[in-house]
């Protein structure tokens, strides 16, 4: 049964995902021009992987909770707003790539080359909402072609592609690269962009019976071996410097990041490197709660921490915090299962961060302020307060990683569940049980009204069923697809018990 | 996995010291791997398991030519490519050329491949390199390609595919 926390992060990341597009409210952020964790792209991208695992750990019966929401996500990606800072970024930069004797030829399609920070969220969502959904709209031909048609302002554009083309892009350049990775920004290979891939090739595999994982990964443990990066303990790099052949040391709030989402293909490396500098950089305050220092402010080796003394902490509060460090190790947490540390810095966070319901959503809305009078750290951006926080409370321990290694089988879409559900009601539980024969849900309204609600439920079996209300029996119903118009008003149990068992 | 932008045509010298482009080996499969003759593992490796796969192919390996196409081309001339392959893998022709016309063909396959130090030789330098193995058609055209985790028996079956829906004109 989900928490109301739980079921507030949820609800969070629907309304959002409802707005209409073009309206990105909750969801801008300090830099311009889409830079920064906190860019659109990012936070679609997150939405989707917290509303996947969700679906997938929780509410296995309920699609209908997740799938609108997912394709808003991915529709949302291909909007202009998100993808179109790649033709200023395209150019290049002294500042990115020191050898850059002049400026490149701009391009404004998304995909086709480097910009994996865009491509690889892209890919790895359109996969996870395959593998969940089995669903293969953006698997067709042009599935998810990039449109923009302005009447004055630039020209006409149509980048057409689909779930297994962008698969193949990202593929040959990660082989062209020697499994290094694709540029984000050019001649920028950052660490953690690189991840997201690594799950679009293994949902491609699941999806359509190729055995890219399993290539992609030994090929990639060999690259960063060779470069004696992915051996030793302490901290991954942020990023290769292409041209340069310069590792950019990285730091915990690159490491969490990373890890968060290589422990799914790559998790005896990463849980072996749980010691690391991320530890080294929580704060825990007298009532037990746990803040974080200023990570991105402090890279180095975890040795630099033990070596600050109790002065140092007073400079941090000088410090402007302006990335996401605190949504990172919160799912890196989640992910690798230390639960204690993990409940502890969510307490501070409904302590210091100022947690917000909204139309029945939980958030913590932006705040730029780095830290309050008392020294606590309040800072939140928008990926950490609209997704990331969700992220972490409705993640199990090894989540990303079962999703990855043991996703559903084709005996899952046959079972009952909840295809059709209004989008007032929230769905608490959503779960069938094969051995008994019965789904079990439990719903409620987002708001304190009665909710005149049309239910359906698929995948009944064929016979006939009972349908249970708070224990007492329905008229008995036959199909295989059923229409129930109930009347919500408060929490409600719903049993369905196919006959002959239970 | 789709290669439509993968292979070109090219012009290189094979370990006879003879011109070669793509249209001397039309006609038949073309099974092509990068490498260079100081690799101490990956291409033993991947030439010893290549070979092996032709080999579990029988008489369907006759038309199916091995190519060993040089990422080293300073070091690897045709004669050094020679005495490489002639004895542990007869079966391969080795393919060297000018460092443009190399990076040409290395590219059209997006073949990684860098110099970096070796410990082990202070004068000499290791070339990490992309250990795939691709099949052309018999138009020179690319069919498919092979990781370096495929073992030989697997290759074998692939390959025995591969060349058969080819020649029925289903690809």
């Amino acid at each position: 049964m989900l928490t109301d926390k739980q079921a507030g992060h949820i609800r969070h990341m629907r309304n959002l995902m409802a707005q209409p597009d073009g309206d990105w409210s909750h969801m801008d952020s300090m830099e311009a021009g889409q830079e920064g964790l906190s860019s659109y792209r990012y936070q679609l991208g997150h939405i989707v992987y917290a509303l996947g695992l969700a679906h997938f750990h929780h509410l296995p019966a309920a699609p209908c909770v997740f799938k609108e929401a997912m394709q808003a996500a991915i529709r949302k990606m291909l909007r202009r707003e998100v993808w179109g800072y790649w033709f200023e970024a395209s150019q290049s930069d002294k500042r990115i790539d020191p050898d850059l004797e002049g400026r490149r030829e701009q391009w404004h399609d998304p995909v086709v080359k480097e910009n994996i920070m865009y491509s690889g969220h892209l890919h790895a969502m359109a996969g996870m909402y395959g593998v969940l959904f089995n669903d293969d709209r953006y698997e067709q031909d042009g599935g998810l072609t990039i449109r923009h048609s302005p009447l004055f302002v630039g020209e006409e554009m149509e980048f057409k592609y689909d779930f297994s083309s962008i698969n193949d892009i990202i593929y040959w350049q990660m082989v062209e690269n020697g499994w290094l990775g694709v540029a984000c920004e050019p001649n920028c290979i950052f660490l953690v962009c690189n991840q997201f891939p690594m799950l679009g090739f293994r949902f491609h595999d699941i999806r359509k019976g190729t055995t890219i994982a399993e290539e992609a990964a030994a090929g990639y443990r060999q690259a960063w071996q060779d470069r004696d990066v992915l051996d030793r303990p302490g901290t991954m790099p942020m990023m290769l410097m292409v041209r340069q052949n310069v590792l950019v040391p990285g730091g915990p709030a690159t490491d969490s990041h990373t890890g968060a989402i290589m422990h799914a293909w790559n998790r005896e490396f990463v849980r072996e490197h749980r010691r690391s500098q991320v530890y080294q950089a929580l704060k825990t305050a007298d009532d037990g709660t746990v803040s974080l220092r200023p990570l991105a402010m402090l890279p180095g080796t975890a040795e630099s921490y033990e070596e600050v003394d109790d002065a140092a902490a007073l400079d941090e509060l000088a410090v402007q915090w302006s990335t996401p460090d605190f949504g990172t190790v919160l799912m890196w947490l989640s992910e690798l299962g230390d639960e204690e540390t993990l409940s502890a810095m969510l307490a501070h966070a409904d302590k210091h961060m100022n947690p917000t319901w909204e139309k029945g959503g939980l958030y913590y809305p932006r705040n730029d302020r780095s830290y309050d009078d008392e020294g606590n750290l309040t800072f939140v951006e928008p990926l950490t307060g609209n997704v990331l926080a969700g992220y972490a409370r409705l993640n199990v321990p090894d989540g990303l990683w079962q999703l990855y290694n043991h996703p559903w089988g084709e005996a899952h879409f046959r079972q009952p569940n909840l295809s059709e559900c209004p989008f007032e009601v929230d769905v608490l539980q959503a779960r069938y049980d094969d051995e008994q024969g019965i789904l079990s849900l439990t719903l409620r309204p987002v708001k304190d009204t009665v909710e005149e609600a049309k239910l359906v439920i698929v995948n009944p079996g064929g016979g006939s069923c009972r349908i249970l209300r708070n224990g007492e029996p329905l008229n008995p119903v036959v199909g295989e697809r059923i229409e129930l118009d109930l009347a919500i008003d408060g929490p409600i149990d719903l049993q369905l018990v196919r006959d002959g068992k239970a | 996995m789709k290669g439509n932008a993968i292979g070109s045509g090219f012009a290189l010298t094979d370990h006879f010291g003879k011109s070669v482009t793509e249209a001397d080996y039309k006609g038949q499969f073309a099974l092509i791997f990068f490498g260079f003759t100081h690799c101490k593992l990956v291409c033993p490796r991947a030439l010893t398991r290549i070979s092996e796969a032709l080999d579990l192919l029988g008489d369907q390996a006759a038309n199916i030519k091995p190519l060993y196409v040089t990422v080293d081309p300073e070091r690897d001339t045709p004669d050094v490519m020679r005495n490489f392959l002639e004895t542990p893998w007869p079966r391969f022709t080795g393919l060297t050329g000018k460092r443009e016309a190399i990076d040409q063909v290395r590219a059209a396959f997006k073949v990684f491949a860098t110099k970096v130090a070796d410990p082990s030789d202070p004068e000499g330098y290791d070339m990490p390199h992309t250990a795939l193995t691709y099949l052309m058609d018999a138009r020179f055209q690319y069919l498919a390609h092979y990781p370096d985790t495929m073992d030989a028996a697997r290759l074998a079956q692939e390959l025995c595919r591969e060349t058969a829906q080819s020649r029925k004109g289903l690809k």
